[in-house]
């Protein structure tokens, strides 16, 4: 018994230490990645961006705002934070270790609607936490949304399971070989060059106006963090602003739950005395030229949009 | 509880502290160790259907003993005919119901009539067909004198539930493990290193064969329209390697398993896509239920004595239980029936036993005759499994008609890119390389890493390494069932 116990000690330790020695490559390697996924949080975590002007939010952060237009226009050095696909808790994750390591902003934009209030059930796009899970800054908020991450944090290797190319990636980076992926955002902006299709009106035939995105509970766990976010603003002297970026008008007309939306982040604003910037109601959003699905500009939508903000964000004296 | 879960690497180190550090003093407290984790093993999937396993195991203890006490030879059938009955009842009731209900009301439909008869919803026990035919293999070999009636109702029951082969085999006899049951086990190292390997091979296969071919699988046969007929031989191929890792993965946990605790085993699969002919297959392939029908059903009824006619009969029999066996499906019972036709002109020819050996015995590589059998047997094996796979025997036709009728060199690079696990196509193949290649090298041995490059210490142990990367890397995020718990 006593050989057999030390024999699995044995290969379970040798084991553990090549699970963490590839781990270790691996992350490394990410954390030199500039693609897409990884280097706005590789630029975060090492405390370089620093910007004056920050857009928060989800792609509808991302693909909208264009903070080349926001730097020329308020000449601000700004910067966008936007993530496909999240949620919130996960925007929280990156406005806390943003926080933590970098220089806080004059001004935060957070861009909300309603699929950012609503409650994760899993991590959109986990590869691109991959290198960050040992960050506590970012770990705590998305150990909320998935409470089987220990396994990924704590046993080595097994985060990268599922996510081959970015384990071969990380590697190649590791060793001194030139990123295979093509970098595409501007300061975290990424537009689309894509113009409307018929994605929206096959959406329509499947759905009955008035249908319900989220319920009203998930979304009270929105205003929750948002809530949170004005307090931490707040305590660290940022100006926060809070924007419902355009959605598509035939969009809007689908969700019951739109104009109770907008009179809560009024409310809220009116409350915590923060600027709401509502879009939702724009003439901008009747148009599918500047659209390329119901939820999201293209290039030249988003172009038009940023100049109004940027002269909204002006003309309301938010940044004086 | 899955093998492949979180739960299971938790539950099984402390199973073994606990049963050769805590109980290892006392037989009796290790059987009932034994028999406590196995109902918390299988109620951690739904408690409630552990009162089938209770009752079953209780009936057959008492008919057991009843049979053996008896001294009237009618009295002994009597209990012997009361223990298949429940079992088979339940088997039945279970599994078969709503197949027997809606297969009559299809056949009264035939004639006219359109009978009103209504199914039921019935979840399938986990492991119902394994464990009952475990439990009648005790009472059968009592009432023909084979084995004594067990006198300790913890071992008997720790027999019946024994968590490592519970819910999808091997379909042990009593006649091999309730004996191991009654005597003090020893900690056996090289027995136990020898089973962790195994689990280490089970698990590879489970893994990195069963679960990265299941997408691909599931997306071809449910395109069967769209996709291009070479892409159907493709998942057809696949198929055959999913069911195979997903079975023998098990197999080969459960084996290892058992093997840390001081039990064994039967070997359930012996390399068996390396057979030269379907009689070969089939004595690789689930040979515990194999023999179990060998020997509870194709002897008693004759097996190759009698008339021609006869033989015939119980070939057909043995093909078409086993196939039934598999599932309430039609496709089921076809796939059997195939499978004894595929078997029927070697036997009728006198050359189903030609093939008992090990595949170039002596040799590192099989000769032409043989790759060509092997390939042969093979085709033969892929094509009987669209059966298997397909929802009904129409859906089959369906498959093999758009299969075979198209250009089957067609392929399209977009083939599979709505499967969300596009990427991993690829590497599916690559551990199919791995597969075949590790197996061919090992096709003498009990399980593919048994002493496996032995003489190369460095090269054996980097593969337990690889192998232990590659389940890491790609298992999936949720466990997946294994293929065979539904039957």
């Amino acid at each position: 018994m006593k050989g057999f116990l030390l024999c699995t000690f044995i290969y379970g330790l040798l084991f553990l230490s090549i699970c963490y020695g590839l781990s270790f490559m691996a992350d490394k390697g990410l954390k030199r990645s500039t693609n897409n996924d990884h280097q706005t949080w590789n630029m975060i975590v090492e405390g370089e961006i620093n910007a004056e002007l920050l857009v928060a939010g989800s792609s509808r952060a991302m693909r909208l705002i264009d903070p080349k237009i926001l730097e020329d226009k308020t000449g601000l050095d700004s910067y966008n934070l936007g993530m496909e696909g999240a949620r919130l808790r996960s925007q929280l994750a990156r406005w806390d270790s943003y926080l933590a390591y970098n220089k806080p902003p004059r001004v935060i934009i957070q861009t909300v609607d309603l699929m950012s209030m609503g409650h994760a059930e899993t991590v959109f796009k986990k590869q691109q936490y991959l290198p960050f899970l040992s960050d506590n800054n970012i770990y705590d908020h998305l150990k909320l949304v998935d409470n089987r991450l220990f396994l990924d944090r704590y046993f080595p290797l097994y985060k990268y399971h599922g996510y081959m190319d970015e384990f071969k990636e990380g590697l190649r980076l590791y060793a001194g070989q030139s990123p295979s992926i093509k970098h595409t955002e501007y300061k975290g902006f990424e537009a689309k060059d894509k113009s409307w299709n018929r994605e929206f009106k096959q959406m329509t035939d499947t759905l009955k106006r008035g249908y319900l995105l989220h319920p009203d509970e998930l979304i009270e766990e929105g205003f929750e963090i948002l809530d949170d976010m004005i307090k931490d603003c707040r305590k660290r002297n940022i100006q926060l602003v809070l924007v419902f970026t355009p959605q598509y008008s035939g969009f809007t007309d689908l969700q019951v739950q739109t104009d109770s939306l907008v009179m809560g982040f009024e409310q809220l604003g009116k409350e915590s005395n923060v600027h709401f910037i509502n879009y939702v109601y724009d003439p901008i959003c009747s148009d599918t030229t500047y659209f390329y699905n119901a939820m999201h500009l293209n290039r030249k939508g988003a172009t038009v949009f940023t100049e109004q903000l940027a002269k909204d964000l002006m003309t309301k004296g938010i940044l004086d | 509880m899955l093998f492949n879960s979180f739960e299971f690497l938790l539950f099984l180190p402390a199973v073994f502290v606990l049963y050769w550090f805590v109980f290892q003093r006392s037989l009796r407290n290790q059987n009932l160790l034994v028999l406590l984790v196995s109902y918390l093993f299988y109620g951690w999937w739904d408690w409630r259907f552990l009162s089938l396993i209770v009752i079953s195991s209780v009936l057959d203890f008492w008919a057991g003993r009843e049979i053996e006490r008896s001294d009237s030879s009618s009295r002994k059938k009597n209990f012997l005919i009361l223990s298949m009955v429940v079992n088979l009842g339940f088997l039945g009731f279970f599994k078969y119901y709503n197949f027997f209900i809606e297969s009559f009301a299809d056949l009264i439909a035939q004639f006219g009539m359109s009978p009103n008869f209504s199914t039921l919803k019935i979840v399938l026990p986990v492991g119902i067909s394994f464990y009952t035919f475990q439990t009648m293999s005790y009472t059968i070999d009592i009432y023909r004198g084979k084995l004594k009636a067990s006198q300790d109702p913890i071992a008997f029951f720790a027999f019946v539930s024994f968590f490592p082969q519970l819910v999808a085999g091997p379909i042990e006899r009593a006649t091999n493990l309730l004996p191991q049951f009654y005597e003090k086990r020893t900690f056996n190292q090289q027995n136990a290193i020898d089973g962790m390997r195994q689990i280490l091979w089970g698990f590879f296969k489970k893994i990195a064969i069963a679960d990265m071919a299941s997408p691909f699988v599931s997306h071809i046969f449910n395109n069967v329209d769209t996709i291009p007929s070479g892409g159907l031989v493709i998942g057809a191929i696949l198929f055959a390697f999913q069911i195979y890792g997903d079975f023998s993965g098990y197999s080969d946990i459960a084996i290892g398993t058992s093997r840390l605790f001081g039990f064994n085993l039967m070997q359930n699969f012996a390399f068996p896509y390396f057979s030269r002919d379907i009689a070969e297959f089939w004595r690789r392939w689930h040979i515990s239920l194999s023999t179990w029908f060998r020997d509870y059903l194709y002897i008693p009824l004759g097996g190759s004595r009698g008339s021609q006619g006869i033989q015939l009969r119980n070939i057909f029999a043995i093909f078409l239980v086993s196939g039934f066996w598999h599932g309430a499906n039609w496709t089921f019972v076809f796939w059997g029936a195939l499978n004894a036709l595929y078997f029927l002109p070697s036997f009728f020819m006198k050359k189903n036993r030609k093939n008992l050996d090990v595949v170039a015995q002596n040799r590192w590589y099989p000769t032409i005759k043989e790759l060509f059998q092997m390939g042969i047997t093979f085709g033969l094996t892929v094509f009987a499994w669209i059966f298997f796979r397909a929802e009904s025997i129409q859906d089959a036709f369906h498959y093999i008609y758009s299969m075979l009728t198209g250009n089957l060199t067609n392929f399209t690079s977009n083939m599979f890119e709505n499967v969300r696990e596009y990427n991993n196509f690829k590497y599916t193949f690559l551990f199919i390389f791995i597969l075949l290649g590790v197996e061919w090298i090992q096709r003498r041995k009990q399980h593919g890493l048994e002493d496996i490059f032995d003489k190369i210490p460095i090269v054996r142990r980097g593969l337990y390494f690889v192998l232990a990367i590659i389940i890491i890397l790609f298992i999936s995020n949720e466990a997946t069932s294994f293929i065979y718990f539904q039957f």
